[in-house]
């Protein structure tokens, strides 16, 4: 023990503080993940002339941008020291729920969008109340919800997709269009971050969820309103995956009840490899999205290297635990 | 005194869900004749024995605080060893059973060592191994089912009497499982690492080896159902058991484990277990649709476990 102190002692002087600088920059999850990805990026760069295109890049972005919007949301839950499986569920009954009024009910589409966005609000406030009023474990309650939701958009379409048709070119452009050659669901994705990036770090009220995840008595003590928070953070999750629902109506004109299937697994994964504690108080939005973005650069280099399908899963498995063990180990060191 | 706890809390909270049972039970005979008979009630135990021998696995492993999600991907690598050895390599039927299940505790065993010894949090290690051990099942059978398997395998579905045989099996589990929890060593310091790691820890208890042999009964536990399961088929295929973790853990749940871990009973698995199985069982006689099911199954899990906490606060506050 005392060797290895002695040891670190002598890294520490023995080297310049432009080291010490990297030191410190390591210490940051985010950094060390973009590091990683970084690296990966440049490897497939050599090993797949494929890569480095501006349309597999974009396709690959298009692709976690879902996953990436309710890993934000993720994010607030785990923080918060909950967990929410019905995500993907809410996600594939908001794409129905607002294709039906559209084409069945024939509801002009953005008032059906509306009312996609408060019944993706209630169903928050519905999982928000059973975790405070009622005291049920989030995990309980929101895995009811994730066979809930799950059931509605089965019911709401008979189990068969339900084409869009031609209906409305604007609430397309949303989701097939693109802003100076950016496709649009990338935009909102990166806009979406930021925004919850910055509040998280920096808003008095957002930053009261980490108080709440990391001791929630003495944040009930010190007059927090933590029950308002848990409704407050359930209801932004349910909100973000309903938002991600009609982004996904918008972008294949289709409402199908598999849509987000596995979402949730996805954006838990993507929030803890990017630094998010499963026992709360601990996590970031940025963190997140590269969590997120690690798992699909892996998975997009594995079918540009030809990998067959059946591997992938297999990677991606060892991706997720290589990676939290690399943490693991790093905090390890630093903390000793 | 921590030993004691998992002895004395929960009885009464046993009475809350089996009532729950019970009316669960007479809305189902009501609603459709053939559901109170023989028949159907050896039927419902068959058709939960895959899904209860998994959570029994499942209970050690919240019990000690920690939480399985690699089941089902197990359950479906597990049952391709074994068929395969079986079907394309000419192996014996018992062993390639024994070669599954020391396959399955393996893999838990793997499990196991991420938690204790690598410290990653078990949803972590056991999220990995879901997507890993899955892949492991698509690239070992290349995708495809393995189908016709010898009959003295398949005759471990069969019937001895009236009475289906994985039901016989599921009782057994549950019977050695009970009696490993409750009276020896190792059930004892599953509940008290649970209920507090760090005094386990300082009262010397190894801590990392429990934790090692409790992840590796669950991957056993995976390899039986895996058996049943791969046996009533008739057939191992690589998306076997999708989302049994979710199912496993819901039965674990609501037969009142808590997710804290440090307490919970084997009874109340069972129960809980029996609960998913009739509401399955009985929608199915009812011949609801897919959508109408999943939403039914989704309620009746947070009513069920609302219930009971709704009671114990009441309890408490007295």
């Amino acid at each position: 023990m005392e060797k290895t102190n002695v040891d670190n002692m002598v890294t520490i002087t023995g080297k310049n503080a432009g080291f010490n600088f990297l030191r410190s920059l390591f210490a940051i999850r985010e950094a060390s993940l973009a590091t990683i990805i970084i690296v990966t990026a440049i490897i497939m760069t050599f090993l797949t002339p494929g890569f480095l295109t501006k349309s597999n890049i974009l396709t690959t972005l298009i692709g976690l941008s879902m996953d990436g919007i309710i890993a934000v949301a993720m994010t607030a839950v785990l923080v918060m020291g909950g967990i929410d499986l019905s995500v993907g569920s809410v996600q594939a009954f908001a794409s129905v729920l607002a294709g039906i009024l559209a084409v069945k009910a024939g509801f002009n589409i953005w008032l059906s969008v509306f009312i996609t966005v408060l019944a993706s609000v209630l169903i928050g406030i519905i999982n928000g109340y059973f975790v405070t009023r009622v005291g049920l474990s989030p995990f309980i309650t929101t895995l009811g919800m994730m066979s809930i939701a799950r059931g509605l958009a089965y019911v709401l379409t008979k189990g068969s997709p339900l084409s869009l048709g031609v209906i409305s070119p604007a609430f397309d452009f949303i989701g097939q269009g693109s802003i100076l050659g950016i496709p649009n669901l990338i935009l909102i994705l990166i806009f979406i971050v930021i925004i919850f990036d910055f509040l998280m770090r920096r808003s008095a009220i957002f930053r009261e969820i980490y108080y709440v995840g990391s001791n929630e008595k003495a944040a009930r003590l010190s007059g927090i309103n933590v029950d308002l928070i848990k409704v407050g953070v359930f209801t932004l999750s349910a909100l973000l995956s309903g938002l991600a629902g009609i982004l996904t109506l918008s972008r294949f004109g289709v409402a199908t009840p598999t849509a987000g299937t596995g979402a949730e697994m996805r954006a838990i994964a993507g929030a803890v490899i990017g630094g998010a504690s499963l026992s709360g108080g601990e996590g970031t939005v940025l963190g997140a999205l590269l969590g997120v973005m690690l798992v699909a650069l892996v998975n997009d280099a594995l079918i540009l290297l030809n990998v067959s399908v059946y591997w992938q899963s297999l990677v991606t498995g060892i991706v997720l635990i290589g990676a939290v063990t690399i943490d693991m180990l790093a905090h390890r060191r630093r903390s000793s | 005194m921590l030993l004691k706890a998992g002895f004395s809390r929960g009885t009464m909270s046993d009475i809350g869900i089996i009532a729950a049972l019970v009316v669960l039970c007479i809305i189902m005979a009501i609603l459709s004749p053939t559901f109170l008979t023989v028949t159907n009630l050896l039927n419902i135990l068959q058709q939960i024995s895959i899904i209860s021998i998994i959570a029994v696995g499942m209970t050690f492993v919240i019990i000690l605080g920690g939480i399985d999600l690699s089941v089902g991907s197990l359950v479906a690598l597990t049952g391709l060893v074994m068929a395969g050895l079986m079907k394309n390599e000419g192996v014996s039927v018992w062993l390639s059973i024994i070669i599954g299940l020391l396959c399955g505790c393996l893999l838990g065993l793997i499990n196991g060592f991420n938690v204790a010894q690598i410290k990653l949090p078990p949803f972590i290690a056991t999220l990995g191994m879901m997507s890993l051990a899955r892949g492991a099942a698509f690239t070992i059978s290349g995708g495809q089912p393995i189908y016709t398997l010898p009959k003295p395998f398949l005759e471990i579905s069969g019937k001895i009497g009236i009475v289906p045989i994985p039901a016989i099996i599921m009782i057994l589990v549950f019977l050695i499982a009970g009696y490993v929890l409750k009276y020896t060593k190792l059930g004892r310091y599953t509940y008290a690492i649970g209920g507090n790691e760090t005094a386990s820890i300082l009262s010397g208890i190894n801590v990392k080896l429990y934790k090692m042999i409790v992840y590796t009964i669950s991957g056993l536990c995976c390899a039986i159902s895996s058996v049943l399961l791969t046996a009533k088929l008739d057939s191992a295929v690589p998306v076997a058991a999708d989302g049994y973790e979710l199912d496993a853990i819901a039965a674990v749940v609501i037969g009142g484990t808590s997710m804290m871990g440090g307490e919970g009973k084997l009874l109340g698995t069972f129960i809980g277990a029996l609960i998913i199985g009739v509401v399955n069982n009985g929608l199915n006689l009812l011949t609801v649709p897919q959508g109408p099911q999943r939403m039914v199954k989704g309620a009746i899990i947070i009513i069920a476990v609302a219930i009971d906490v709704i009671r114990k606060t009441r309890q408490s506050e007295k």
